[in-house]
């Protein structure tokens, strides 16, 4: 009885290592792929041959090199699309978390007029199709010389992050009880001290959740920054991924280089915060 | 230290008018209870007295100076919630110095306060403690703890012990006693245990449906209600109230009930203030439980006797509650286990009619 017991609980251990195994190689195979593809080395251009097949496919590169990696900071100004990817990112981080928390905290707490059609505006503003926005957004930009700068870039997309964040932090923030506010009032806090002091502390794992979602957003947004700019000096990481593989020849090495360096610091923070993101996600996980 | 004025508070939530024009005076160092019902709008008057609720109209004053457009930062009071409203993510010691630390006071300041709170309170142990690790007796103290490093001008507590168990209910009940003894502030003090209230007050406000029926001592609202509904609130179990008749019997009041025919003298201090109801049928006698007794001999002075047949016995170990229906109303005695009670069993009572009340059902007062 009891052995079988046992029997039974160690084949379903088996099936779920088997199952965690094949969705990991899932999600991770094309990753290992353009790991593979970032270390060989680039052939040089055969024009006898079609244009996509200009090397040849191995599992393993037999002379693995890291020239790709070189190459891709030394022949392109990929620092610098770096930096633009990670300003624009950054900066639309923290306006998204300013705005999202003002917002929310407001809509949680108040009751003031129009606040459902408020609401469903922010609803609406998040599932309107960036593409819609690009043609006012130029105009803005135009009007206020915004054109090529991290501000007017930064701005554009908190137009998509912010409902969105927003919405998530007023879930979050639902789930306070209101007695907390009214203790910090009553202990001397105006409204935006108690927002600071008592329910941003309390939110962290929503605001850190909210905040790498907009970061992410702003990271893998092409559209924008592929529409929205001139200039090299605004322009961000997937731009260039974009160039690399019109190219041509296109530059597969490099491209699958520079993909890996882009994908690193998200994939970092992740690593970093992943169990504050989950809980963060799931809300309501403060409870006295 | 200071006094506190409700002056014609009212209370609007849209088209309901849930306090209706509240007049109330609070001494300095007094401790005021609010008793009433469920949704007689108790929490709200507290928390307009605090600024989290806005006065709809009317004026609130504390220490003299209208604050009724104050925010509750700038009333300088504190207040117990019901549910502690514990700061989860803070410490005891961080919990209870916050509102110092908000009106910037040095911390060695801060310090000396919080360890003698503590101390008071007996929590010295757990000032390193989050929240989460505490029992519902301890979160308690901590959250009067809080209240009390303020030494603000008025404490406000929200039905602070109704979440513990019946037992630490009773024991922090002293303590809120004793720590009265310590601490003299004027405190307005929300409940809807009226042993709460009679035990802790100086003077109990008991309100229904958003008015006040009566303030008073806690000796006061016990023998003289002025209401028919504060002389069922109080006293527990609840003040008996049985169908009766006055008649003038010669120079004397006599008191008639129904089923069966009784009649009793009223006792003769009593005949001034009931003479203007002789003839009147439709009147309720209000009696407690508590001065009914096991008749013995002769009627004593002011006491009528009867014979009933007993339904129910209710032995809580010193007293037995006893059930049994006159003039077609189920009544409640409260008598001593040797009275001999038995249920289905005749019993003769008496009942003390120095202690009797009369209700004109017509105004709901107590004559
Ligand atoms: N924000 C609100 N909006 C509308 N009605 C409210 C609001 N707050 C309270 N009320 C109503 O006001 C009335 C009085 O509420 P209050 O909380 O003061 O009652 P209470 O005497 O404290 O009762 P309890 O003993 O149940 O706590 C209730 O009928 C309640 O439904
Ligand atoms: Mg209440």
């Amino acid at each position: 009885m009891n052995t079988a017991k046992r029997r039974a609980r160690r084949i379903r251990a088996i099936w779920v290592a088997v199952g965690s195994a094949a969705v990991l190689l899932y999600s991770l195979g094309p990753l290992l792929w353009i790991f593979i593809a970032s270390i060989t080395p680039e052939l040089k251009a055969d024009f006898n041959q079609a244009w996509l097949s200009n090397r040849q496919v191995t599992y393993f590169p037999s002379e693995p090199t890291l020239a790709n990696y070189g190459a891709l900071f030394e022949t392109v100004p990929f620092a610098t699309y770096f930096r633009n990817s990670s300003i624009i990112a950054t900066g639309n981080m923290v306006l998204t978390l300013v705005v999202a928390s003002l917002g929310a905290y407001g809509f949680v707490r108040f009751r003031f007029f129009g606040r459902s059609s408020f609401l469903v505006a922010m609803l609406v503003a998040y599932t309107i199709p960036s593409v819609v926005l690009l043609v006012p957004l130029l105009v803005i930009f135009r009007t206020y010389g915004l054109n090529n700068t991290h501000l007017g870039m930064i701005l554009a997309e908190a137009t998509h992050s912010a409902p969105f964040v927003l919405l998530l932090m007023i879930n979050y923030f639902s789930t306070l009880p209101r007695d907390l506010d009214e203790a910090a009032q009553v202990d001397g806090c105006s409204r935006l001290k108690v927002l600071w002091r008592i329910i941003l502390p309390l939110s962290l794992p929503g605001l850190v959740a909210g905040g790498l979602l907009a970061f992410i957003m702003t990271w893998n947004n092409f559209l924008f920054a592929f529409l929205l700019t001139s200039t090299a000096e605004v322009k961000t990481l997937p731009v260039i991924m974009r160039q690399f593989a019109l190219g041509e020849p296109a530059v597969w090495g490099i491209s699958a280089a520079g993909a890996l360096v882009s994908t690193l610091p998200v994939a970092l923070i992740f690593l970093l915060f992943q169990r504050m993101l989950m809980s963060g996600l799931a809300a309501g996980a403060v409870k006295g | 230290m200071a006094q506190v004025n409700l002056r014609k508070v009212v209370k609007r939530f849209g088209d309901v008018e849930v306090v209706r024009g509240i007049d109330l005076t609070i001494a300095d160092k007094e401790f005021v209870a609010l008793v009433g019902p469920s949704g007689c709008g108790k929490s709200t008057t507290l928390r307009m007295i605090a600024g989290l609720e806005e006065i709809s109209d009317g004026d609130i004053l504390i220490d003299g100076k209208v604050v009724t457009d104050f925010a509750p930062k700038d009333r300088d009071i504190a207040m117990v919630f019901q549910s502690y409203a514990l700061y989860p993510h803070m410490t005891v010691r961080e919990n209870m110095s916050f509102g110092l630390k908000q009106q910037r006071m040095a911390k060695a300041e801060i310090d000396t306060r919080v360890d003698e709170a503590a101390r008071i309170l007996n929590i010295e142990d757990l000032l390193d403690r989050k929240p989460k690790a505490l029992s519902g007796g301890q979160r308690q103290r901590v959250a009067m703890g809080r209240a009390i490093v303020r030494q603000p001008k008025v404490f406000l507590f929200d039905e602070p012990l109704s979440n513990l168990d019946a037992q630490l209910r009773v024991q922090m009940r002293t303590e809120i006693k004793r720590l009265r003894q310590k601490v003299r502030t004027t405190t307005v003090y929300v409940t809807h245990d009226q042993v709460e209230a009679l035990t802790l007050a100086d003077r109990i406000v008991v309100m229904n449906k958003g008015r006040i029926e009566q303030i008073g001592t806690p000796h006061e609202l016990y023998h003289e209600p002025q209401t028919r509904f504060v002389a069922g609130f109080i006293g527990s179990p609840s003040m008996n109230f049985i169908p009766a008749a006055i008649e003038q019997r010669g120079d004397k009041l006599a008191l008639l009930l129904k089923d069966p025919d009784l009649s009793f003298e009223i006792p003769a201090e009593r005949h001034n203030r009931y003479a203007g109801l002789a003839g009147r049928s439709d009147l309720l006698l209000g009696l407690r439980p508590e001065h009914f007794s096991a008749a013995a001999g002769e009627p004593r002075p002011g006491h009528g006797q009867f014979e009933t047949r007993i339904d129910i016995t209710e032995p809580v170990g010193i007293e037995t509650f006893v059930y049994f229906v006159l003039a077609g109303t189920e009544i409640c005695a409260r008598l001593p286990p040797t009275a001999g009670a038995q249920e289905g069993k005749p019993l003769r009572l008496a009942a003390d009619l120095t202690q009797m009340h009369v209700i004109d059902p017509v105004t709901g007062l107590v004559v």
